[in-house]
């Protein structure tokens, strides 16, 4: 039989559903494969769980959010987490750090509106057990693909461990520190073929922190470049400063080389 | 009668509820609240560098990441008086197009087309329909690949930077791009032509309609604000022509014009008031099916966007068959204090990006207006002529008409902030 597919979304862009989408040549291929019950931005028709696969996207950043990813834990064997949002909070956790009241204020102009009963956005861990954890922001369709195999021969697939320096050398990319000084590749997981690098483009740490990160050296290197201690903070914290391995971050960065 | 409620309407970009009262088979109350959770990007932009504020506008919404990454260059090279070269430009102009098209494939026939045919999704009717779905899947993935190819990711791109590109696409895949652009063409119009066989509701209620408008050619990139109303303004002063207010139930914003009318932006206003400007290909299949412009059918927004698909396939081979590619840095410019403004007509409308920089380069202040919450008035004032006509249909085919006419615009609560519960409630 067939497993049974759901793709949720909480707060986000829908931008690593539409990364599915975008899987054109092999969309029905995929859909061949998986029995696909739920899936809000494709389809109609939405069945209650069990589930055995549940993929959600978003962060959680409303109360009802918290019920409904419990729910949707409750009712699935297997939950994935599909983007940054889900994995990290992604950019919207970037209120954990500033003054909420004056964010609010900026998009809203004191009038924020009564109905929409937010919290502050965190990632799907908080509040329930996740099985695996599919990067980025986007996340890289071929990933998507890759873990989507492993699930249908009943593997849960396990994460490589590797910077996205691994993959910026196999592209023989010239290293950013040396083009912008600023980098956060050495210290964040890979997995996305170095594609912000490979563009000329720094890595901004959009796949979250390596397990045995050295951010002790990535900010002294930054900060020999001249990186103001600020600018290092908001790279760091821009998708994924919940994470706790970032948790002593403002304390390394104040206090440098030591 | 009770209470009807129905979970968040699919097949559309973001979170939406829609409330409706009805008291002896007529409609009282009326609301329709974007219910996406609420994500302050005006407010972490705040303090953010003038150079990464594409980046950070890019994530509000995945289905049009481009149009908000566009805008808010053309903003911020405004603030700083960057002037791109030619080839930049065109280079933006193809990632713009290709993104429009592909946006509108994906919901001409993944979102809109299943309704008319009578399935619950594109997925249901791949079966009887494998050659629709198939050729629009290769659509769609050719115009992605345009903005892989320039962009150098189809969500999100990352090459594109205040001045230009941080890495310019390679000549032999722009040259693949130009050849299956142009053996897209018969299919584009093959699309066009399955659009307009199905039968669209009759319903019209005019109303304004907003566009950019362009001497030079059918306005997407530049142009001044135009209505049907009589509004013609430069982009700079959007804020004259338009109020943003705050509704207590949603967290998506409203916007109406400065008289206080609703309005509407997206395909449907852009053919209405930009006719004359779409190329010949486009003018000879809308002759060729009898289509008339304007016109006040909101239903039609969906033919409008299948028109721009043979328009922008065309404008696409024109751009690149004469773009000689050179290799070419950024623009220099220097940072200091400044205040941009900049509009762009993006799949769903006209959006508006506002940015003051401070002399370090860092945001003060940022104003971001999707084209989904400019639609949102003209949808409820739609929906209260609209659904009196429709009161004494069964129930669930009330609920499929109101979910095809607010579909038919398109709406990306994403952008909006923030789409569809309907809540129905009979006395």
């Amino acid at each position: 039989m067939k497993p049974r597919v759901a793709i949720f979304d909480l707060t986000s862009c829908d931008g690593c559903q539409v990364e599915i989408l975008n899987l054109e040549d092999h969309l029905l291929d995929i859909l061949g494969k998986i029995d696909l019950v739920n899936f809000r931005i494709g389809k109609e028709v939405k069945e209650p769980g069990p589930y055995d696969i549940a993929i959600v996207e978003g962060s959680v950043s409303k109360e009802e959010e918290i019920e409904k990813i419990k729910k949707i834990r409750d009712d699935s064997k297997i939950l994935i987490a599909l983007g940054t949002c889900a994995t990290h909070g992604g950019l919207q956790s970037n209120i954990h750090f500033m003054d909420e009241n004056e964010v609010k204020k900026a998009a809203y102009n004191d009038k924020h509106p009564q109905q929409t009963r937010d919290i502050k956005a965190e990632p799907l861990s908080k509040y329930v057990k996740v099985d695996y954890s599919i990067r980025g922001c986007p996340i890289d369709k071929w990933d998507f693909v890759k873990v989507l195999k492993q699930l249908l021969i009943g593997k849960l697939p396990k994460e490589d461990n590797n910077p996205v320096c691994v993959e910026c050398r196999f592209n023989e990319n010239v290293c950013q520190f040396e083009e912008k000084g600023k980098c956060l590749g050495p210290m964040t997981h890979g997995g996305c073929n170095a594609v912000c690098p490979s563009n000329n483009q720094p890595c901004d740490g959009c796949r979250g922190p390596l397990e045995d990160l050295n951010l002790k050296a990535g900010i002294r290197i930054m900060k020999e470049n001249g990186v103001s201690d600020e600018e290092i903070l908001k790279m760091v914290r821009k998708y994924t400063g919940v994470d706790e391995l970032y948790n002593k971050i403002e304390e390394l960065v104040k206090n440098g080389n030591n | 009668m009770g209470t009807i409620k129905l979970d968040h309407i699919s097949k559309i970009e973001g979170h939406a509820d829609l409330n409706l009262k009805i008291e002896d088979n007529q409609l009282k109350e009326l609301s329709l609240d974007g219910v996406e959770g609420a994500r302050y990007f005006e407010g972490f932009l705040k303090g953010r560098k003038y150079d990464e504020v594409h980046h950070i506008v890019s994530r509000i919404c995945g289905v049009c990441s481009q149009s908000h990454l566009l805008c808010s260059l053309k903003a911020i090279e405004n603030a700083l008086n960057v002037e791109l070269t030619p080839q930049a430009k065109i280079l933006r102009k193809l990632i713009l197009y290709g993104s429009v098209l592909q946006s509108h494939v994906l919901h001409l026939f993944f979102l809109a087309l299943p309704d008319f045919l009578g399935y619950e999704s594109a997925i249901a009717m791949a079966e009887k329909y494998a050659n629709e779905v198939k050729m629009a899947l290769k659509l769609k993935k050719l115009a992605n690949d345009i903005c892989t190819t320039i962009g150098g990711r189809d969500v999100h791109c990352v090459t594109p930077l205040v001045g230009g590109f941080s890495k310019l696409p390679e000549k032999q895949k722009l040259d693949d791009l130009l050849e299956r652009l142009r053996e897209a063409r018969p299919e584009m119009l093959a699309a066009f032509k399955l659009l307009t066989t199905l039968q669209i509701p009759e319903f019209e209620r005019k109303t304004e309609y907003v566009s950019l408008q362009d001497n030079n050619e059918y306005a997407f990139y530049e142009g001044r604000i135009v209505s049907s109303g009589g509004i013609n303004v430069e982009q700079r002063d959007y804020k004259t022509v338009f109020n943003e207010s705050v509704k207590d139930t949603s967290s998506a914003k409203f916007v109406s014009t400065t008289s206080n009318m609703p309005f509407f932006v997206g395909s449907l206003s852009r053919v209405n008031i930009n006719y004359d400007k779409l190329n010949d290909s486009a003018k000879h299949a809308v002759q060729e099916a009898g289509l008339i412009f304007p016109n006040y059918n909101p239903f039609m927004n969906n033919i409008a966007q299948a028109i721009e698909l043979i328009h922008l396939t065309d404008e696409c081979i024109k751009l690149l068959e004469n773009l000689n590619l050179q290799q070419e840095e950024p623009v220099k410019y220097e940072i200091k204090a400044g205040h941009g403004i900049a509009a762009l007509e993006v799949p769903r409308g006209t959006v508006y990006h506002e940015y003051e920089i401070d002399d370090r380069g860092f945001i003060q202040k940022a104003n971001i207006i999707a084209p989904t919450t400019q639609n949102l008035n003209n949808i409820e004032k739609d929906l209260w002529q609209f659904i009196p006509g429709i009161l004494d249909k069964e129930e669930k085919e009330v609920i499929t008409e109101i979910e095809k006419l607010i579909r038919a615009y398109d709406p990306c609560l994403s952008c909006a902030a923030h789409f569809l519960r309907l809540k129905i409630e009979r006395i």
